[in-house]
C-alpha cells in the first residue's frame, strides 16, 4: 500500500506540472495584449507632461508612485523609445527628482528589479543631470548584489552617470569582495569602462592612484582601458613593462600599449622579449614581435629575422608580418631563408599565400560592390 | 528452503531493489524537470527585464567541423555557420579521409585555394594531405584534408589548425541558429573560470531554417523522429540544467560544444581510442582541473541552439544508440577512479553515479526486470492487475514529464505550437516511453558485444539534405 501511495503521489505532482504548463500557455497568449495596454496607459499619463514649461501638478508624485512597479518602468521605457530622443530626454529631466528615491526603493527589492532599474538609468541617466551624484551613490550599492546581471547593469549605469570616484569605489569594492567568487571576464570590464561618459582624464588619474588595490585580472582590464583612451601614460606603462615581478598579463598589456603608442624608451625591452628563446616566454616574444613593426631600425630587423627561426608558430608568423611592415618583401626574405630553415620557409610561403587570398577577397568585395 | 521459497525470497529482494531504483529515478526525473523548467522560465523573465549580457565584446572562436562522407549536408552546415550573427570567428572543416565528394563540395562551393599552411602539431593526429583556404566570405574558411583517423583524430587536427583561444566543435550534419555562438560564449564572459560550455541540441527534421532563423517549426512527419524530439527535450532539459547547478555536467554533446583550447591541449586533446570522445573529453577536463587545482566551470547554455538531423530509420537509430552506449561505457571505465571519490565531490556522488546507474546499467536492469516478471508469472507469484497498473502509472508519469519538458522548451523560445503537433506529442510521448524505450534498452544491452572491433570508425546514418535557405 505504501508504494501505491508513493506512485499516486508522483502522478499527482506530474498532473500539477501539466496544469501549470497549460495555465502558463494561456498566460503567455495574453502577455502581448497586456503589455500593449500598459504602454497605452503610460502614454496617456505622460503626454500631458510633454508640453508646456512644467509638468502638471501632481504628475511627479504620480509617476514616483507608479514607477515602483517594474512593469510600469518597463512601459515607460518602451514608450519613451517611441519618442524623439530630445523630447524623451526633456521629459526625464523634468521628473529626474523622483529617481534617487526610486533607486533607494529598488535597493530593497529583488536583484532582478534592481538590474532593470539600473538598465533604465543606463539608458536615460544622462538626462538626470541634477541628481547624478545621489543616484550614483545608491546604484553603487547594487554593484555588490549577488546577481551578476545586477552588478553589470549597475556598473553600466554608473558609467552613464559619469561620476569617476563612485564608479572606481564600486570597482574596488567588487574586486575585493568577489575576487574568488565572481571573476567577471576582464573583457567585459573593459567594455563597461569604455562606456564611461564622465571626464576620462580624471578617471584615469584615479585609476593610477588606486591601481594597486585591484587584483591582476582587473588591473589588466584597467590597463587595456587606458590604452584605448590615451597615449599619455608612457612613464607608468614603462615601469610595468620593465618590472619583472609584475603579472605576465600586465606586462603583455604594456607591450600592446607601446605597439599603439611607440616610445623609444621601450625599444630595448621589446628587442629583449623577441630575442628570448625560452619557450615558456613565447607570448612575450610573439606580441613584442608585432610591436617591433612600429620600431624601424637595423636592430629590429636583425632580431625579427632571427625570430623567423623560432620553434613557435606565432612568433614566426608575427615576425614575418612585422618584417613586411618594415618594408621587406616576402619574396626576398623567402629567397634568403629557403636555404637556411624549413620553419622560416614554410611561414613565409604561407604569408605570401595569405596575401594572395586577401587580394582575392578584396577583388570579390569590389566585384560585389560594382 | 524449498525452490519455491527460494524464488519467493529472490523476488522479494528484486522487488525491494526495484522500489528503491524506481523511486530514485522518479525523484531525479521530477527534480530535474522541475529545476530545468523553472530555470527556463526564470531565464525568460530575466531577459524581459534586461538581466542579460548585451554583447559588445566577442570572444574569438574557431569552429571545427569534422566530416567524413558528409557530401550531402556539409554545404548547408557551412552556410549556416556563415550566417551566424557573430563577428570574430573562423570555420575549419576537417575532412577525415572521406571517400565521397565532401572535399570537392567544400572547395567548389566556397571558392577555396590550396595553401601550404604550416601546422603547429600540439596534439598528435594523422597527417594532412592538403589544406585549402578562402577569405572571400564573412570569416576565413579552411578545409583540411587528412588521412582517415576517426572523429577524435579529426577534431585534434582542427585544434592544431585553430587560430583562436576557444574552439567550438559541431557535427557536419548540424546547423547553428543565428545567435547560438553569442549565446554559447556568454557563460565564459560571465565567469572567466569557465573552460567548456555545452549547448542545446534539437532535431531539425521538420524545421525550416532561413539564414540561421527557424521560420517554421513542426513536429517531424516521421514518427521515429518525432519521438526523438520528445526524448531530446527531456534529456537536455532535465539532467543538464540540474547538473549545471553544481558544476556537475560530465557530457557535452559532440554536436555542439565550446572549449578553452589551451586547457584541452594541456589535457591531451580528444582521445581517439573511445567512441564517445565528447563525453570522454569533458570527464577528462574535470579530472585534469581537479588534479592540477585549476579553478574551472563546465557550463550548459540552454538558449544556445544547434539543429541536428536525427535518424528516421530504426536501423540507423539503433546504430547511433549502440555507438553512444559503447562511448559511455568506454568513458566511464577509463575514468572509473571518479566513482565514490570525495576529491570529485558532486561530480562523483551525483553525476557519475547517475550516469552509471541510470544510463550505463539501466538497459541491463530493465531487461533483468522483464525477465524477473516472466519468472514470477511462471511460478504464479505475480499480481498481474497490479503489475499492469504499475506499468500504466510508470508510462503516464514519464510521458507527462516528457510533455512538460517539451512544452517548457516551446514556451521559452517563442515557437508557435500547432494544435496537431500538440496532439501528436501527447500520443507519441506514451509510445516513446512504452515501446521505443524498451527497443533501445535491448540495443544498448547488446551494444558491448564485439565493440573493440569498431574503434576509430565513424558512425554512419543515412543523411538527408538540410533545408537551409
Amino acid at each position: 500500500m505504501g508504494s501505491e501511495v508513493l506512485i499516486y503521489g508522483y502522478g499527482l505532482v506530474c498532473l500539477s506540472m501539466l496544469a501549470f504548463n497549460l495555465i502558463y500557455s494561456l498566460y503567455l497568449r495574453g502577455a502581448g495584449r497586456r503589455t500593449r495596454r500598459r504602454k497605452e496607459h503610460m502614454a496617456a499619463v505622460v503626454v500631458p507632461a510633454l508640453s508646456g514649461s512644467r509638468v502638471p501638478e501632481g504628475h511627479t508624485e504620480r509617476m514616483a508612485d507608479m514607477l515602483r512597479q517594474v512593469k510600469d518602468l518597463l512601459a515607460l521605457d518602451d514608450y519613451l523609445q517611441t519618442l524623439p530622443e530630445e523630447i524623451a530626454g526633456e521629459y526625464i529631466t523634468r521628473i529626474a527628482g523622483i529617481f534617487p528615491g526610486l533607486a533607494k526603493y529598488y535597493d530593497g527589492r529583488d536583484d532582478m528589479f534592481c538590474a532593470y532599474f539600473s538598465h533604465f538609468v543606463q539608458r536615460w541617466g544622462r538626462y538626470m543631470a541634477g541628481e547624478r551624484r545621489k543616484l550614483a551613490q545608491t546604484i553603487s550599492l547594487y554593484a555588490n548584489k549577488n546577481s551578476l546581471y545586477c552588478r553589470i547593469n549597475a556598473l553600466k549605469a554608473l558609467c552613464t552617470l559619469g561620476d569617476a570616484g563612485v564608479l572606481l569605489d564600486a570597482l574596488v569594492y567588487l574586486a575585493a569582495e568577489n575576487e574568488e567568487d565572481f571573476p567577471i571576464n576582464d573583457k567585459i570590464v573593459v567594455e563597461l569602462l569604455l562606456k564611461f561618459e564622465g571626464d576620462s582624464r580624471e578617471f584615469i588619474e584615479l585609476i593610477w592612484d588606486r591601481f594597486e588595490r585591484f587584483p591582476p585580472l582587473h588591473q589588466r582590464a584597467l590597463l587595456d582601458y587606458i590604452r584605448f583612451k590615451s597615449g599619455d601614460y608612457s612613464d607608468k606603462m614603462l615601469e610595468i613593462l620593465t618590472d619583472t615581478g609584475r603579472d605576465k598579463e600586465l606586462r603583455l598589456s604594456a607591450i600592446r600599449y607601446f605597439t599603439r603608442y611607440p616610445d623609444e624608451r621601450a625599444r630595448t625591452s621589446l628587442l629583449g622579449f623577441v630575442s628570448d628563446k625560452d619557450p615558456a616566454n613565447w607570448e612575450y616574444a610573439a606580441i613584442a614581435a608585432s610591436a617591433l613593426a612600429e620600431y624601424p631600425g637595423e636592430d629590429s630587423v636583425d632580431v625579427l629575422s632571427e625570430a623567423m627561426h623560432s620553434g613557435n608558430w606565432y612568433v614566426r608568423s608575427n615576425s614575418a608580418e612585422s618584417l613586411e611592415k618594415l618594408g621587406f618583401r616576402y619574396e626576398d626574405l623567402l629567397g634568403k631563408a629557403a636555404a637556411e630553415d624549413r620553419y622560416a620557409r614554410e611561414m613565409l610561403t604561407y604569408r605570401l599565400e595569405t596575401r594572395m587570398l586577401n587580394a582575392e577577397r578584396d577583388k570579390a568585395k569590389e566585384a560585389a560592390k560594382a | 528452503m524449498s525452490t519455491r521459497e527460494f524464488i519467493q525470497l529472490f523476488l522479494m529482494c528484486v522487488e525491494a531493489f526495484f522500489v528503491v531504483y524506481m523511486v530514485g529515478y522518479a525523484s531525479f526525473l521530477f527534480l530535474s524537470v522541475t529545476v530545468g523548467s523553472s530555470e527556463l522560465y526564470a531565464a525568460r523573465r530575466r531577459n524581459e527585464l534586461k538581466n542579460e549580457l548585451e554583447n559588445d565584446y566577442y570572444l574569438p572562436v574557431s569552429i571545427i567541423v569534422p566530416a567524413h562522407n558528409e557530401g550531402v549536408t556539409i554545404e548547408a552546415t557551412i552556410k549556416s555557420l556563415l550566417a551566424l550573427e557573430y563577428k570574430l570567428y573562423e570555420i575549419i572543416v576537417v575532412d577525415d579521409g572521406s571517400t565521397d565528394d565532401t572535399a570537392r563540395v567544400v572547395r567548389d562551393g566556397f571558392n577555396m585555394l590550396r595553401v601550404d599552411r604550416p601546422i603547429q602539431r600540439r596534439i598528435a593526429c594523422q597527417p594532412e594531405r592538403a589544406i585549402y583556404e578562402s577569405r572571400q566570405w564573412k570569416v576565413p574558411v579552411t578545409l583540411v584534408m587528412k588521412e582517415n583517423g576517426g572523429k577524435a583524430d579529426a577534431l585534434n587536427m582542427g585544434i592544431n589548425v585553430a587560430k583562436y583561444p576557444y574552439f567550438l566543435c559541431i557535427d557536419a550534419d548540424s546547423v547553428l541558429q543565428y545567435d547560438s555562438l553569442e549565446k554559447i560564449a556568454r557563460p565564459i564572459l560571465e565567469d572567466s573560470r569557465t573552460v567548456a560550455v555545452g549547448g542545446a541540441v534539437r532535431p531539425c527534421n521538420g524545421a525550416v531554417i532561413e539564414n540561421g532563423h527557424v521560420t517554421r517549426y513542426r513536429m517531424p512527419k516521421n514518427l521515429l523522429a518525432s519521438m526523438q524530439v520528445l526524448e531530446y527535450d527531456r534529456s537536455f532539459l532535465a539532467s543538464r540544467i540540474l547538473f549545471d547547478k553544481f558544476n556537475g555536467n560530465i557530457i557535452i554533446s559532440g554536436a555542439f560544444g565550446l572549449f578553452r583550447k589551451s586547457l584541452v591541449i594541456a589535457a591531451g586533446g580528444y582521445d581517439d581510442d573511445t567512441m564517445g570522445e565528447d563525453m570522454e573529453l569533458v570527464v577528462k577536463l574535470h579530472v585534469f582541473c581537479r588534479e592540477t587545482g585549476t579553478p574551472y566551470r563546465i557550463r550548459y547554455a540552454p538558449d544556445a541552439i544547434c539543429w541536428t538531423q536525427v535518424p528516421e530509420k530504426l536501423g540507423d537509430l539503433c546504430k547511433q544508440r549502440r555507438r553512444w552506449h559503447i562511448g559511455l561505457f568506454q568513458s566511464m571505465m577509463k575514468h572509473r577512479n571518479i566513482l565514490a571519490n570525495p576529491k570529485y565531490g558532486a561530480v562523483s556522488f551525483v553525476s557519475y553515479f547517475y550516469f552509471l546507474l541510470y544510463e550505463l546499467f539501466s538497459p541491463y536492469i530493465e531487461i533483468f526486470g522483464v525477465m524477473t516478471m516472466i519468472l514470477a508469472y511462471f511460478v504464479d507469484l505475480i499480481n498481474v492487475p497490479f503489475m499492469l497498473l504499475f506499468f500504466a502509472i510508470y508510462v503516464v508519469y514519464t510521458a507527462i514529464l516528457s510533455l512538460t519538458a517539451f512544452l517548457a522548451r516551446i514556451h521559452t523560445i517563442d515557437m508557435k505550437l500547432y494544435f496537431a503537433d500538440l496532439i501528436k506529442a501527447v500520443g507519441l510521448c506514451v509510445v516513446e516511453v512504452s515501446c521505443l524505450r524498451f527497443i533501445m534498452a535491448w540495443v544498448r544491452t547488446t551494444a558491448l558485444i564485439g565493440y573493440k572491433k569498431k574503434r576509430k570508425t565513424w558512425g554512419r546514418i543515412e543523411r538527408q539534405t538540410i533545408e537551409f535557405k
